[in-house]
């Protein structure tokens, strides 16, 4: 099972950390338990540099992630992204999906506890 | 890490060509030769890939293939079907049980090969 | 392991299904079949060619291919067996063996089995499903307009788009493997993760693929290739393929078939470079003018019938399927043959030491030891037993492939004859059942041709007009016995009598019994029919028959009933490695004589020694007999009449019986019975008449094993040449 920490923080953005793997084998279980009722503040930050493996069923977990935080219009930063996602974005030429949003990266991670 | 592949097959040609032709590509192979032992020989093992024939004495392909996709561990990886004579009723049946990947013999070794790049 | 050592077990599976084919195609014949009948010989047909594939043993696949499509055809009903076809099909079947005999690099340089395969299939054609998958592909380069060129961005850009099974990561097909394999074949230009297709959250399933894909592939592949790469998917799938060379308007019409929004689409399309804005304001403009060619291309587009990939066969009944395969399962394991043999010969060392171990302890008088070497004995012969076992295979194999035999040559006699064949699963030793193929089929083309009257012949002596021939194996005494009778006209000795002194071989006055005149056909040279067909003209005679059984210690009897019919018996020992053996002495000179065929020993001096003949009179039976010593030369004083001399007691005579035949075989000293592990003597004792093999004693001492059959004929030829002179 993949791990996820959640941090809700105090100026309205919620953090987001996934690691280890996450493909087709957890991607129903992971998405019902943390997903589903997970509460997106304005900010969705997401830290995704200890994603060992994803596959496609990972990809559609996480993309459905970030279609959440659009219909709460909360605004979406990816602070981190592990090789094996890069890997992936580079063969289906998914980089408008996932790109390090570079500008935010400092003073979010600043804020961490 | 090189992947694991487990073939099942009655034909000891069949499954002696598969296994050269996926050690020379770098997979460690499993072999079994009906049903009932490639269940016993999965044990737990991580498998990418599993190829078998569909007549087999004792335990044919299709029931061997139903059985492993109740296993946790099990239940997405691929499945080549091997069969000489795909029936569509048969082939229906194999899908219905999560059974996509059907060839028909006679393929070529590099066809084979061809086939296990395309699904792990 | 090596390809190499896969090819082997490709050939012995091929030899199997080969035969199986065979075995089929008689019941064909018969008429006896059903649909698993045709579903096994299609099936048979399909993996030799599944197998020759693999080995890119093209000359096989590529004959077989078509073979198989008949069979296939015919378990589907859409053609009849009938007489014509199953003849054709035989010859198929034959055909493919000789492919299976033959290299790829052999076939190339063979122009006759090239031609003659070429004729099979002409032959065939009436059966051939006209429908083979045509090269689509092809006419479609044909028909597409080369207008609409500058469509193309430079090179050789194919469009794909697809729109996989929903099941596909469900069943482990992950998109990455299909995009990793296309960018194998060339350069992903574009690729575009359609993602409009995703759920709401609430209906969202992990497991589920949603996004579709739009590709833009440059690569030298053809469609085939490009196609191969979905195979597993294609079913389930929407996949479409656009060549470079496809119009404007076969993208418009994609667009109008997928799901998608279609402005969407034409940017996603615009995106890939499949299309510019410019091509697609030209084609509003050429719209009319393309309009008749458009939907002619676009059928083309559609990927061509997954089932030419993708092999689809219809209804074959599952349950009947699985219960053949368990049938066959029986736990088998193949062994090499070789080592089978070198197991036994192992064996048959074990079996000599443990008689010298025997010896050893007699001597020794020790209780304790000869009890447990006695317990040791037991379990040799055990083992010699089992492993001897294990090279036993049933006679039913050799009988089968008569079954063709009588076939082809009833036809080739105009004759109607019917094979009836019991005792298929007598068990014979392998090697010997190996050497029997050509004395059987001697026989058995004899009683066709000479045995069997032709139909009117039959019926107008109230007979029925179809020939009766029997092939029965059963166990008698130790031996293995296999008959071949027929309901003939049976063998007319009076012809037998004439042609023999005609051919000098006796003389007119000798009284020969009936027994004795039948064995003259065996006689070299000897040939009781008038006319020489090209059946049994064909060299051989029946002396070589004869001469082949005895070289597997067996021998031939003949019953024959003029005008009821013939029958032929040979009789087999079950093996030829190990046998139970008498030993015996004569001069300085050890002995075995087979204990089968020894019916009793006594005394030589207490019995009437017959004058004029080389006989004896045991309770009033005329016994030929010979002296071994004389026979071989032992003493160098081969003349040297009997009795013997006076430092050897007296002379024991065992008699021994071989079918029909006895006689008697003198020697100085019997021992008793002794496992005797036979071992063949070299080439240089093939002249050497009367002895067998030779085998070592547990003292070291090396023991000649008699080969009776032929010292009884000795005996039995050399009583006559006595009566012939005498007379």
């Amino acid at each position: 099972m993949p791990e996820i920490k959640v941090v809700q923080k105090r100026n309205n953005t919620t953090e987001v950390t996934i690691s280890g793997e996450l493909t087709i084998y957890e991607a129903q279980s992971f998405f019902t338990e943390h997903i589903q009722p997970l509460t997106i503040q304005q900010q969705l930050n997401l830290k995704l540099a200890k994603l060992t493996e994803v596959d496609t069923a990972g990809i559609q977990v996480l993309i459905m992630l970030l279609n959440k935080a659009q219909e709460l219009t909360a605004s979406i930063r990816i602070i981190s992204l592990s090789v094996a996602i890069k890997d992936y974005c580079e063969l289906f030429q998914l980089h408008h999906y996932f790109t390090v949003t570079k500008d935010k990266v400092k003073s979010n991670s600043g804020e961490n506890p | 890490m090189s992947k694991t592949i487990l073939i099942v097959d009655d034909s000891a040609s069949i499954r002696q060509v598969v296994t050269i032709t996926l050690k020379g590509a770098g997979f460690e192979v499993i072999e079994a030769t009906n049903g009932k032992e490639g269940i016993a020989k999965l044990d737990g093992t991580k498998v990418h890939l599993i190829i078998s024939d569909v007549n087999m004495p004792i335990m044919g392909g299709i029931d061997m293939v139903k059985e492993i996709k109740q296993l946790p561990k099990y239940k997405f990886t691929p499945v080549i079907m091997l069969t000489t004579e795909a029936s569509e009723e048969m082939k229906q049946q194999g899908k219905a049980i999560g059974a996509k990947a059907w060839m028909v013999k006679p393929f070529k070794p590099e066809q084979m090969l061809q086939a296990v790049n395309m699904l792990t | 392991m090596s390809l190499d050592a896969a090819l082997e077990t490709f050939y012995a599976e091929a030899k199997e299904h080969l035969e199986s084919m065979e075995h089929i195609l008689l019941q064909l014949d018969e008429g006896e079949y059903n649909d698993e009948t045709l579903n096994d010989i299609f099936r048979s047909a399909h993996t030799i060619k599944g197998s020759a594939g693999i080995f890119a043993l093209e000359h096989i696949v590529e004959f077989t291919h078509v073979i198989e499509n008949v069979l296939d055809r015919a378990r589907e009903n859409e053609i009849t067996i009938e007489t014509k076809l199953v003849n054709l099909l035989f010859q198929c079947r034959d055909h493919i063996q000789a492919l299976v005999k033959t290299s790829s690099e052999e076939f190339n340089d063979n122009i006759s089995l090239q031609e003659s395969g070429a004729n099979l299939l002409t032959q065939l054609s009436p059966w051939i499903n006209e429908q083979e998958p045509s090269s689509t592909q092809n006419e479609a380069e044909e028909k597409l307009p080369a207008i609409n060129q500058e469509n193309l961005t430079q090179q050789k850009c194919w469009h794909i788009s697809l729109r996989l099974s929903s099941d596909c990561l469900k069943n482990g097909m992950d998109p990455i493997s299909f995009i990793t394999f296309l960018s194998g074949l060339g350069e992903i230009k574009h690729i575009e993760t359609i993602t409009d297709n995703f759920p709401s959250i609430n209906n969202y399933d992990a497991e589920t693929l949603y996004f579709a894909y739009e590709i833009s592939l440059s690569t030298d592949a053809d469609l085939a290739t490009i196609e191969n790469t979905f195979m597993f998917v294609q079913d389930d799938s929407d996949i479409t393929i656009l060549s470079p060379e496809a119009t404007v308007d076969d993208y418009l019409a994609l667009i109008d078939a997928l799901p998608e929004d279609n402005q969407r689409l034409r940017d996603v399309f615009i995106k890939c470079g499949s299309l510019t804005e410019q091509t697609l304001a030209q084609a509003h403009k050429n719209k009319e003018e393309i309009e008749a060619l458009n939907s002619k291309s676009q059928r083309d587009e559609v990927p061509p019938q997954p089932k030419a990939l993708l092999e689809t066969l219809k209804n074959s009944d599952l349950q009947q399927q699985k219960s053949t395969n368990e049938r066959k399962s029986n736990k088998q394991i193949r062994i090499d043959s070789d080592r089978l043999d070198n197991l036994i010969n192992l064996i048959g060392e074990l079996v000599i030491n443990q008689q010298r171990i025997d010896l050893l302890a007699s001597t020794s008088k020790n209780p304790d030891l000869l009890e447990a070497v006695d317990d040791f004995e037991g379990f040799t012969e055990q083992i010699r037993d089992a492993a001897l076992k294990l090279r036993m295979v049933q006679i039913g194999g050799i009988f089968q492939r008569f079954k063709r035999v009588v076939r082809d040559t009833a036809q080739e006699l105009n004759k109607e004859i019917e094979l009836h064949i019991e005792g298929a699963e007598t068990e014979l030793d392998r090697l010997m059942v190996e050497k029997l193929g050509d004395p059987l089929t001697h026989i058995i083309r004899n009683a066709m041709d000479h045995g069997l009257e032709p139909v009117e012949q039959r019926v107008s002596v109230g007979k029925q007009s179809t020939g009766q021939l029997k092939l029965a194996a059963y166990h008698e005494a130790g031996h293995v016995v296999i008959a071949i009778s027929d309901d003939g006209k049976g063998i007319d000795i009076e012809v037998i009598r004439r042609k023999a002194i005609e051919k000098n071989i006796i003389s007119a006055e000798m009284k020969l019994t009936d027994n004795e005149l039948f064995h003259l056909i065996f006689h070299p040279g000897f040939s009781t029919a008038s006319t020489v067909t090209n059946l049994s003209g064909r060299g051989v005679g029946m002396d070589v028959v004869k001469r082949n059984v005895e070289s597997l210690q067996g021998s031939i009897e003949i019953n024959s009933t003029l005008g009821k019919g013939s029958e032929f018996k040979i009789r087999l020992p079950l093996t030829l490695a190990i046998i139970d053996g008498f030993h015996v002495q004569s001069q300085d000179t050890h002995f075995i004589i087979p204990q089968t065929t020894i019916t009793e020993c006594i005394d030589l001096t207490s019995h009437q020694h017959i004058e004029g003949r080389h006989c004896i009179d045991l309770r009033g039976e005329m016994i030929p007999f010979l002296n071994i010593s004389e026979i071989f030369m032992l003493n160098g004083q081969p003349n040297q009449k009997m009795p013997n001399k006076k430092s050897i007691p007296r002379e024991e005579l065992v008699i021994v019986q071989f079918g029909n035949d006895i006689a008697g075989i003198a020697v100085d000293r019997l021992y008793g019975e002794i496992q005797t592990v036979v071992k063949p003597l070299g080439p240089i004792f093939n002249s050497l008449k009367g002895i067998g093999g030779s085998t070592l004693l547990g003292n070291g001492d090396i023991a000649f094993i008699l080969d009776i059959p032929q010292l009884i004929e000795m005996a039995i030829n050399r009583d006559l040449s006595h009566r012939h002179l005498a007379n």
